[in-house]
C-alpha cells in the first residue's frame, strides 16, 4: 500500500513534528519540482503524476493546524506498523539460528547484514525473545523425532525453567498448527484437482507422521504422478510483472484478481469478461490522472494475461515466485555457515509450502538457490559414480580392431594370389582330362575369361594355340578319310560338302588350298556327267529335253558345253515360238491381257536366255501397257466417283485422259464420252440446286420476312436436296432460325406474361379498389398460373393484402370495442354526475357545470379523449385548441379549482386517469416542474409535483 | 503594389519530435529543415545557463546535464500543478513549449531567408480537451505569434492524404501513434470538396515513449539479474537518461532488425544485453492491445452514427514504423494498413490548412472591398449571391499571388470536425443527487450550439454559477467523479428578475474545440446575460503577460 501520509511524503521531521510554514512550503515546492521532473520517468511516471495531483490537497492539509497535527500522529503510527512487520521476519530468522541451541556473535553480525537492521537492535531483540524462541525450537526438534511424551515435556520444562502446563499448551498449539499446515497444503491440491502419492509421502516425512495419518486428511483424488507440463507453465516476464506490481501499488490493490474483484480461483471466462468490463469502465471515466491511467493499463494487462489458461498460470506462478524471494533471506540465514542441516532444510520446505509452493517446486527452488549461493545441503549421501575405466578400454579396443583389420587385409592379398595359381593348375588339369580338344580349349578360354590378367595368361594362351593347330590337323584328316572312297552312286555332293565343311571351320587352315582344288575338280566331273546325260535324252521327249537343258544351264551357267547345248535347243525353240504366236493372237482379240502375259511367261520360262524369249518379254511389256490403260479407266471412274459432286472436275478428268491418249480403242472412247454426258447432266442439276440454295439463303436472311416463312423455305430446300452440296449449311441456318423463332416465341410469351402481371399489380395496389376485390383477382391469377415468374411475388402480395385485410378487420373490431367502452364510461360518468345530488349538472354537450362555483368543466379528461397521455406542453396545447360544447375559451385549471372538484365531496367522477396538470409551474435548477392533483377521492390535498416531461392528463375548465 | 506573400506556417508540435512546413510559391507543400539541417526537431529543451537550446543539441546534452533538460513536455500541457524549476525560476509547460515553437519558426525563417512571421497554425492531438488546447494556443502566443487555428493532428494528416488523392471519395481510419499520444479517427475525404471527421477516440497517455519505458524497465531488470544487485539504477539521473536514449535507439533498430545489442553502464559495471524483437513485442503487447480496443470503441461509436465501413487505414506518427503495429492491424481488421509519411504528414497538413486560411483571407478581403460588406460577415462564402463576385475575385487573387485559380477554388475545402469530449454542467437528478448533465456529446459535429434553460431560485438573484465539466462519457448523464472541471461560468444576472425566471444558456463549441457560453434571460425583454468563464489549468491573465514578457528577453537557439 502506498504511503500517502504527507509528513512522510514531504520527508519532514516527526520528532518533534515540523510546524514552520516556510519549511513546509519549501518542502512542498521541492517535491513539486522533483515530481514534475519525474513526470516522464520510465518507471516512476505514473506515481509522479499521482503525487503531483495531490499537491493542492497537501497544501490544504499542511496549512491547517488541526489537520496537520492529525497527519503527524498518523505518520508515527505508520512507522510503528512498519517496524512490527519487519520484526516478524527477523524473529523467524532468529528462530532458525536458535534451533541449534545458541547464537554466536558472528551469526548476529551476519543476520544483521542480511536483514538490514543494526546489530545492537538485533541483540536487544534476541535478548527479549531468546527464551520463547529457544523453547519453540526445542519443541520442533522433539516433533521431528516422533510424538512428544510426557517425560519429554517434563524434561524440557525443567531445563528451561518454564511450567509444565505452559509447555503442554504450547505442544498442543504446535500440533494444531502442524495439522493446519498439512490441511492447507491438501486444500490447495483441490484447486489443482489431485494430490500425488509422492506428495503424501513427503508430507509424512516433513511432519514426521505415518503416511496413513496424512492419507486420512486427503480430500481430493490421488494420482501416481503429477502432470509436469500442467504444473510448470512459463512464468510471466519479469519486466511486465514489475510494471503490474507498480501499478497495483498505485491503485491500492494486491493482485490482478483483487483489481478485478474476483477470487484467484475464478475461471478464465469470468476473468476475461470482468477485464473487458473493467476496461470499458475506465475508459468512461476518461481522466488523465495517475489512478485512471494505471487502472487503464492494468485492465489492458488483465486482458492480455487472462486471454489463455497458459498465460494465466504464468501469472500465478510469477506471483508465487515473487513471494518466494522472501524465502531467500531464510535460506541465507539457515546456510550462514555454508551448510544447511537437514532439520533446517525441512523447516525451509515447510515455510515454502506455507507460502503457497508445491513440495516439488519448493525442493527445486531451495536447491537451486543453494547451488547459486554455494551453500551445501547436508543430505543423505548419494551413490558415487563408478570410476571411469572407460578410456583405457576404449583405447585397447581400438588397437585390437586396427590389428585385426591389417591382418585381414594382408591375408586377403595372399589368398588372392594363391587362388589364381591354383585356378590355373586346376584348369590345366581339367583340360588334360578332357577327351575332346574343343573341350580343352573351352576350359582354358574360361580360365582367361574369369580371371584377371596375370603371369598365367600368356601360358594359357600359348596352350590354346597348340590345341587349335591340333584340331585343324584332325579335321582335315577326317575329310581325307571320308573322301578316300569314291561315292557309290556318283553323288559327289557329300564330298564337296565335307571339303566345304572343313573350309568353313578353317578358312585359313593349313590344308585350305588343297581342299579348294579338290572341290573344283569334283565340280568339273559332275558337269561332264550331266552333259552326257543330256545328250542321251530321247528326241521326242520335248518336255524332258527342255527341262534338262534348263537344268544344265542353271547348274552350269559358264559350263564348258554351253554352246553345244544351245544348238540342241534351237529347233525346239522355233516350234514352240510359233505355237506361242498363234495363241497370243487369240487372247489379243479377246483383249485378255492377263492370258497373253501368262502364255508369254510360260514360253520365257522354257526358253530362257534365247532371243525369242527376249521378244516375248517385249510383248509382255505391251500387254502390260494395255492392262494399265484399262486400270486407268477403272481408276478414273473411281476418282470421278470419289469427286462426288464436283462434276466439273470429273468431267475435266475424262477429257484430259481422252486428249492425252488419242489412240484409245473406240469402244473405250464411247464409254468415256457417255460418262462425260452423264456428268454434264449432273452439272446442270447441280447448278440449279445451287441457284435454289442462293435463293433460300438470301430469303433466310431477310429480316423483313416472317421467321416462319423463312424456316419453311429452307425446309423445302432440304427436302428437295437431301444429299446436296449445301445440306449441312442449310441445316445450320435452319437450326439458327428455329432457335431465333423459339426465342421470339418465348419473348412474346414473356411480354404477355409481364403485361398481365403489371395489370395485376396495378390493380392490386389500387387503393380505390376494395381489398376483397383485389384479393379475389390475385387468387384468380394464382389459380391460372401455377408456375411462372411472378408466382412467388403474387403470393407475397396476396399474403400482404390478406394481412392488411385482417388488420383492417381487427382495427374495426377494436374501434368498435373502444367506442363501446367509451360509451360505457360516458354513461357511467353521466350517471354519476346525475347522482351527485344536484352539485353537478350535465349540460348534454360534453360539458358539466359545477353549481357550487359556477365553473364549467369538460366531462371527460384530455387523456381519455385523445386516447393517450399528455406531457405538460401538449396538455396546454390541447386545452387551447379544445372546442367542446362550442366554447373556445377552455384553459388549464389552477390547483384550487381542481381541488374544489376532486378533493371536496361530492367528488367529480373521473376516468382511469390518475392525476391532472395544473397551471402552477416552477423551476428546480435545470428542471421545470408542475403541480398536479390526483384523482383519488379524498378530501386531503397533498401537494404533489412532477417534471413537465412526465405524461399525464388534464381537465379543461372555463369561466 | 508588390505583394509580400504572407506565409502561414504549419507546426506539428509533437511530444518527441516537432516539425514545420509551409506551401511555397508554386503551391507545393514542403517541410523546412532546421538549423542543423534536419527535417524533424526533437522536442527537447536545454536550459544552458542563461540561454535556451532546443533540438538535437539539447537531446545530446541530456546525457551530460540530465537535470537541465526537459522532454515530453506535451504530456503536461494543461496540467496546472506541473512546474519545471531551473535556476530558481519556474516554468509552466506552455512556456517550455513556446521555446520549441520559437526554435522551429526561427530556423524556418532563416532557411527561407524571410522574417517577420506572424501567423501560425499549430496541431494538437484530436483527443486533447479544452485545457490542453488552450495551453497549446497560449504556447504559440507566448512565443510571440498569432495562432490562427489549432487543428487536430489526424485531420491534418487527412488533409495531406486527401490532397494526394485526386478523385476518389473514401472513408479512412487515421491511426496516429506518436511519441506521446494515440489518436484513432474516422475521416471521410471528398477530394477538393470536404474533409469530414466522423468519429474520434484515443489516449493522450499512450505513445512511443511508453514502448521506450518498457525497454528501460527490461534493461534495468537484466542489469540486476546480471550483477545480482537489487539497486534501482534509475535513481542515478545520468544512467536514467542514458538508458532512455539507448532504449529509443534500440526500439528504432528493432523495426529493421530482429535483435540489437544494448550496453548498460552504471557504477563502473558494464552489462551487454541482447534485446530481441520477439521479447520487445512480448513486453509491450498490452500497449498495442490498448490501441486496438480504443479503435474498436471508436468504430462502435461510428456505427451509432450510421457508419459501418471504411476503405483504408493510414498509419501516421513515427511509432507506427514498428512492424508489429501494421501486423496487428492487418490481423484484427483484415485490411492492409498504409504507412503514410509518418513524420511529415501532420506538419504538411497544417501548412496546407494555413495556406487555405491565407487564400481565404485574400478572397474575403477582395470580396469585402467589392461588395462593401465587412470581412467578419463573410464567414461562409457559400452565399449564392456572392457566387459571381467570387469567380471574379478568385481570378484576381490568383494573379496577385501567383497561384492557379483551381488552387484558390480548392482552398474553399470544407473541414468538418467532431468534438472528442463531452461537455456538461453539474445538475441534480430527481433524488437530488449531483450528476453531470451532458449538453454536448463527444463525436458531435462541431461547431455546435446547444441551449438549455435554467431557472433562478430566488427573486432578484444576482448571480448564478455553473460548473462546466469535461468528460468522456457518451451518455447524457454521468457521474461527477468521472468528469473534469474545466471552469466555472459565472452569470451576472440583471437585478430585477422574478424568482423562477428561466435563463437560457447557450453552449457553443467552435471548430477548434473552444467553448463559448452566452446567456439570455427569458422575460419579455430578453436581455443578454454577462458570462465570465474562469479556467484554472491554463496560464492566463497576469501570469500570461509575465510569461510573454519574459519570453521576449530569452534567446532561443
Amino acid at each position: 500500500m502506498e504511503i500517502k501520509n504527507y509528513y512522510l511524503l514531504l520527508e519532514l521531521s516527526l520528532d518533534p513534528p515540523e510546524e514552520d510554514p516556510d519549511v513546509i512550503e519549501d518542502a512542498i515546492k521541492k517535491k513539486q519540482a522533483l515530481w514534475s521532473k519525474n513526470r516522464n520517468h520510465p518507471t516512476k511516471a505514473t506515481q509522479a503524476q499521482q503525487l503531483i495531483g495531490l499537491i493542492p490537497e497537501i497544501r490544504q492539509v499542511m496549512t491547517d493546524d488541526s489537520l496537520r497535527k492529525r497527519e503527524a500522529k498518523e505518520a508515527k503510527a505508520i512507522l510503528l506498523d512498519q517496524e512490527k512487520d519487519a520484526y516478524t521476519k527477523i524473529d523467524r530468522h532468529l528462530a532458525i539460528l536458535l534451533g541449534k541451541g545458541s547464537v554466536n556473535k558472528n551469526e548476529i553480525a551476519e543476520l544483521a547484514r542480511i536483514d538490514g537492521i543494526d546489530e545492537e537492535n538485533l541483540q536487544q531483540r534476541l535478548a527479549r525473545r531468546e527464551k520463547p524462541l529457544k523453547v519453540s525450537g526445542q519443541l520442533e526438534n522433539l516433533f521431528n523425532t516422533g510424538r512428544i511424551s510426557d517425560k519429554q515435556v517434563n524434561k524440557l520444562a525443567k531445563s528451561v525453567g518454564v511450567e509444565k502446563e505452559k509447555i503442554r499448551t504450547l505442544v498442543q498449539k504446535k500440533e494444531k498448527t502442524r495439522f493446519q499446515e498439512i490441511d492447507y497444503y491438501l486444500g490447495r491440491c483441490s484447486r489443482r484437482g489431485y494430490v500425488t502419492t509422492d506428495e503424501i509421502g513427503e508430507l509424512a516425512r516433513i511432519y514426521n507422521l505415518k503416511e496413513d495419518q496424512v492419507l486420512r486428511r486427503v480430500r481430493c483424488p490421488i494420482r501416481k504422478k503429477g502432470d509436469p507440463k500442467a504444473d510448470k507453465p512459463k512464468p510471466l516476464d519479469k519486466t511486465v510483472e514489475k510494471l503490474i506490481e507498480d501499478k497495483l501499488t498505485i491503485v491500492g490493490k494486491s493482485s490482478l484478481y483483487d483489481f478485478l474483484d474476483l477470487s484467484p480461483g475464478a475461471d478464465l471466462e469470468s476473468l476475461q469478461n470482468k477485464s473487458k468490463k473493467k476496461q470499458a469502465e475506465v475508459r468512461r471515466i476518461g481522466q488523465k490522472d495517475a489512478f485512471t491511467t494505471a487502472s487503464g493499463a492494468l485492465a489492458g494487462h488483465c486482458i492480455a494475461i487472462f486471454k489463455t489458461e497458459e498465460n494465466r498460470r504464468g501469472y500465478d506462478l510469477a506471483r508465487t515466485l515473487s513471494r518466494l524471494e522472501e524465502l531467500n533471506g531464510d535460506i541465507e540465514v539457515a546456510g550462514m555457515d555454508g551448510k544447511i542441516r537437514p532439520e533446517l532444510y525441512t523447516l525451509l520446505i515447510r515455510t515454502a509450502i506455507k507460502m503457497g509452493m508445491d513440495i516439488g517446486e519448493a525442493h527445486e527452488y531451495i536447491q537451486g538457490y543453494c547451488r547459486t549461493r554455494k551453500i551445501a545441503l547436508a543430505k543423505k549421501k548419494k551413490k558415487v559414480p563408478a570410476a571411469n575405466r572407460g578410456p583405457l578400454m576404449w583405447a585397447t579396443a581400438v588397437i585390437l580392431v586396427l590389428l585385426v583389420a591389417v591382418g585381414v587385409f594382408v591375408s586377403a592379398k595372399t589368398l588372392q594370389e594363391n587362388r589364381l595359381k591354383s585356378a590355373y593348375l586346376e584348369a590345366l588339369q581339367a583340360a588334360e582330362s578332357q577327351p575332346e580338344l574343343e573341350g580343352r580349349e573351352v576350359i582354358l578360354q574360361n580360365f582367361l575369361k574369369y580371371h584377371e590378367p596375370s603371369e598365367y595368361t600368356q601360358r594359357a594362351e600359348k596352350k590354346i594355340q597348340d590345341i587349335r593347330a591340333r584340331i585343324d590337323e584332325r579335321d582335315y584328316q577326317k575329310v581325307m578319310d571320308r573322301t578316300a572312297v569314291p561315292p557309290p552312286n556318283g553323288d559327289y555332293a557329300p564330298v564337296i560338302a565335307a571339303y566345304e565343311g572343313y573350309l568353313q571351320d578353317h578358312p585359313r587352315g593349313v590344308h585350305a588350298a588343297e581342299a579348294r582344288q579338290k572341290i573344283a575338280e569334283i565340280k568339273n566331273r559332275i558337269e561332264d556327267r550331266e552333259f552326257e546325260a543330256l545328250k542321251s535324252i530321247d528326241e521326242t521327249d520335248s518336255e524332258g529335253r527342255i527341262q534338262a537343258y534348263n537344268a544344265y544351264f542353271e547348274a552350269h551357267p559358264e559350263g564348258r558345253h554351253t554352246e553345244e547345248v544351245n544348238a540342241m535347243v534351237s529347233d525346239l525353240l522355233d516350234r514352240y515360238y510359233a505355237e506361242l504366236k498363234q495363241n497370243l493372237e487369240t487372247c489379243e482379240s479377246r483383249e485378255d491381257w492377263e492370258a497373253c502375259i501368262e502364255l508369254s511367261n510360260e514360253f520365257i520360262a522354257k526358253f530362257r536366255n534365247t532371243e525369242q524369249a527376249a521378244d516375248a518379254e517385249g510383248l509382255i511389256k505391251n500387254y502390260e501397257n494395255k492392262q494399265l490403260i484399262r486400270s486407268d479407266l477403272t481408276e478414273m471412274k473411281e476418282k470421278a466417283a470419289r469427286m462426288g459432286t464436283d462434276y466439273y472436275g470429273a468431267r475435266a478428268l475424262y477429257l484430259e485422259y481422252i486428249e492425252g491418249n488419242p489412240e484409245l480403242p473406240s469402244y473405250l472412247k464411247r464409254l468415256l464420252v457417255k460418262e462425260v454426258k452423264i456428268l454434264d447432266q449432273k452439272i446442270e442439276a447441280q447448278e440449279r440446286a445451287e441457284r435454289e440454295w442462293e435463293e433460300a439463303l438470301a430469303f433466310s436472311g431477310d429480316l423483313n420476312a416472317p421467321l416462319i416463312d423463312r424456316i419453311r423455305k429452307l425446309e423445302r430446300f432440304i427436302d428437295k436436296y437431301p444429299n446436296g452440296l449445301h445440306v449441312e449449311e442449310a441445316g445450320t441456318v435452319l437450326e439458327r432460325l428455329k432457335k431465333e423463332k423459339a426465342l421470339e416465341d418465348q419473348r412474346l410469351a414473356t411480354e404477355r406474361e409481364e403485361r398481365e402481371w403489371r395489370e395485376l399489380i396495378t390493380y392490386a395496389q389500387n387503393g380505390q379498389v376494395s381489398l376483397s376485390n383485389r384479393i379475389t383477382r390475385l387468387e384468380g391469377f394464382l389459380r391460372q398460373n401455377s408456375n411462372g415468374r411472378y408466382v412467388s411475388s403474387a403470393r407475397t402480395l396476396l399474403s400482404r393484402l390478406q394481412e392488411q385485410r385482417r388488420l383492417e378487420e381487427e382495427r374495426l373490431r377494436r374501434e368498435q370495442a373502444e367506442r363501446r367502452r367509451r360509451q360505457q364510461a360516458r354513461e357511467r360518468i353521466g350517471a354519476a354526475i346525475r347522482n351527485s345530488g344536484g352539485r353537478y349538472v350535465d349540460n348534454g354537450n360534453g360539458t358539466v357545470t359545477d353549481t357550487k362555483t359556477g365553473k364549467m368543466w369538460t366531462m371527460l379528461d384530455a387523456a381519455f379523449e385523445s386516447n393517450r397521455c399528455l406531457k405538460y406542453q401538449s396538455a396546454v396545447q390541447y386545452v387551447e385548441s379544445l372546442r367542446t360544447g362550442g366554447y373556445q375559451d377552455w384553459r388549464l385549471p389552477t390547483v384550487a379549482e381542481l381541488q374544489t372538484i376532486l378533493k371536496t365531496s361530492p367528488f367529480f367522477p373521473t376516468t382511469s386517469s390518475t392525476w391532472f396538470w395544473t397551471t402552477e409551474t416552477f423551476w428546480h435548477g435545470w428542471n421545470k416542474k408542475a403541480v398536479i392533483v390526483t384523482s383519488k377521492p379524498e378530501t386531503r390535498l397533498e401537494k404533489e409535483t412532477v417534471e413537465v416531461e412526465q405524461c399525464g392528463s388534464a381537465l379543461a375548465v372555463r369561466r | 503594389m508588390s505583394k509580400q506573400k504572407k506565409r502561414i506556417f504549419g507546426i506539428d508540435l509533437g511530444t518527441t519530435y516537432s516539425s514545420i512546413a509551409c506551401v511555397d510559391e508554386y503551391g507545393k507543400t514542403i517541410v523546412i529543415p532546421n538549423a542543423e539541417n534536419e527535417r524533424v526537431t526533437p522536442s527537447v529543451v536545454f536550459f544552458d545557463g542563461d540561454s535556451i537550446v532546443v533540438g538535437d543539441i539539447a537531446k545530446e546534452s541530456s546525457k551530460l546535464y540530465p537535470d537541465e533538460v526537459v522532454s515530453f513536455v506535451k504530456r503536461s500541457m494543461g496540467e496546472q500543478n506541473y512546474i519545471y524549476e531551473f535556476n530558481g525560476k519556474q516554468y509552466r509547460a506552455e512556456e517550455i513549449s513556446s521555446f520549441i515553437i520559437r526554435k522551429v519558426v526561427q530556423d524556418a525563417e532563416q532557411h527561407l531567408g524571410i522574417s517577420g512571421t506572424k501567423d501560425v497554425v499549430i496541431t494538437c492531438p484530436a483527443y486533447f480537451g479544452i485545457n490542453e488546447r488552450e495551453a497549446t494556443r497560449r504556447a504559440g502566443e507566448i512565443a510571440g505569434y498569432n495562432v490562427r487555428q489549432i487543428i487536430n493532428e489526424p485531420t491534418a494528416a487527412a488533409i495531406t492524404y486527401g490532397s494526394m488523392e485526386t478523385d476518389r471519395e473514401q472513408v479512412v481510419l487515421v491511426y496516429d501513434l506518436g511519441g506521446g499520444t494515440f489518436d484513432i479517427t474516422m475521416i471521410e475525404i471528398k477530394p477538393h470538396a470536404s474533409i469530414e471527421v466522423i468519429c474520434t477516440g484515443g489516449d493522450h497517455n499512450l505513445g512511443g515513449k511508453d514502448w521506450d519505458d518498457r525497454i528501460v524497465a527490461h534493461l534495468v531488470e537484466e542489469f540486476q539479474k546480471s550483477t545480482g544487485s537489487k539497486e534501482d539504477i534509475l535513481e542515478d539521473p545520468d544512467t536514467c537518461q542514458d538508458l532512455q536514449l539507448s532504449a529509443e535507439k534500440a526500439k528504432k533498430v528493432l523495426s529493421q532488425r530482429e535483435k540489437t545489442p544494448v550496453l548498460i553502464t552504471h557504477g563502473g559495471e558494464r552489462v551487454k544485453v541482447s534485446l530481441e524483437r520477439k521479447r520487445f513485442e512480448n513486453i509491450t503487447q498490452d500497449l498495442l492491445e490498448r490501441t486496438v480496443s480504443l479503435t474498436h470503441e471508436m468504430l462502435h461509436e461510428a456505427r451509432k452514427k450510421g457508419r459501418d465501413r471504411f476503405d483504408d487505414i493510414i498509419l501516421v506518427g513515427g511509432s507506427t514504423r514498428m512492424p508489429i503495429v501494421a501486423e496487428r492491424i492487418r490481423q484484427e481488421f483484415s485490411t492492409e494498413p498504409k504507412l503514410f509519411d509518418p513524420d511529415e504528414a501532420v506538419a504538411k497538413g497544417a501548412a496546407i490548412y494555413g495556406w487555405k486560411i491565407f487564400l481565404q483571407d485574400e478572397v474575403k478581403d477582395k470580396v469585402a472591398k467589392k461588395t462593401g460588406r465587412k470581412v467578419d460577415e463573410l464567414d461562409d462564402l457559400e452565399d449564392i449571391d456572392l457566387k459571381d463576385v467570387l469567380d471574379e475575385v478568385e481570378e484576381i487573387v490568383a494573379q496577385d499571388t501567383g497561384y492557379t485559380v483551381s488552387d484558390i477554388q480548392r482552398s474553399r475545402i470544407k473541414i468538418q470536425n467532431v468534438t472528442s469530449k463531452s461537455f456538461g454542467v453539474i445538475a441534480h437528478d430527481s433524488n437530488d443527487q449531483e450528476i453531470v448533465y451532458n449538453l454536448i456529446l463527444k463525436n458531435n459535429d462541431v461547431p455546435i450550439n446547444i441551449s438549455r434553460a435554467f431557472g433562478t431560485a430566488v427573486a432578484n438573484q444576482e448571480a448564478a454559477s455553473i460548473q462546466i465539466m469535461e468528460n468522456e462519457s457518451g451518455e447524457t448523464v454521468t457521474r461527477p467523479e468521472h468528469a473534469v472541471l474545466i471552469g466555472n461560468a459565472v452569470l451576472n444576472l440583471p437585478s430585477d428578475l422574478k424568482e423562477n425566471t428561466a435563463i437560457e444558456i447557450t453552449f457553443r463549441l467552435n471548430e477548434e474545440g473552444r467553448l463559448e457560453i452566452t446567456a439570455e434571460e427569458t422575460s419579455e425583454t430578453r436581455r443578454s446575460v454577462n458570462v465570465t468563464i474562469e479556467t484554472r489549468s491554463v496560464i492566463q491573465g497576469e501570469e500570461l503577460e509575465k510569461a510573454k514578457t519574459r519570453a521576449q528577453h530569452i534567446v532561443v537557439t
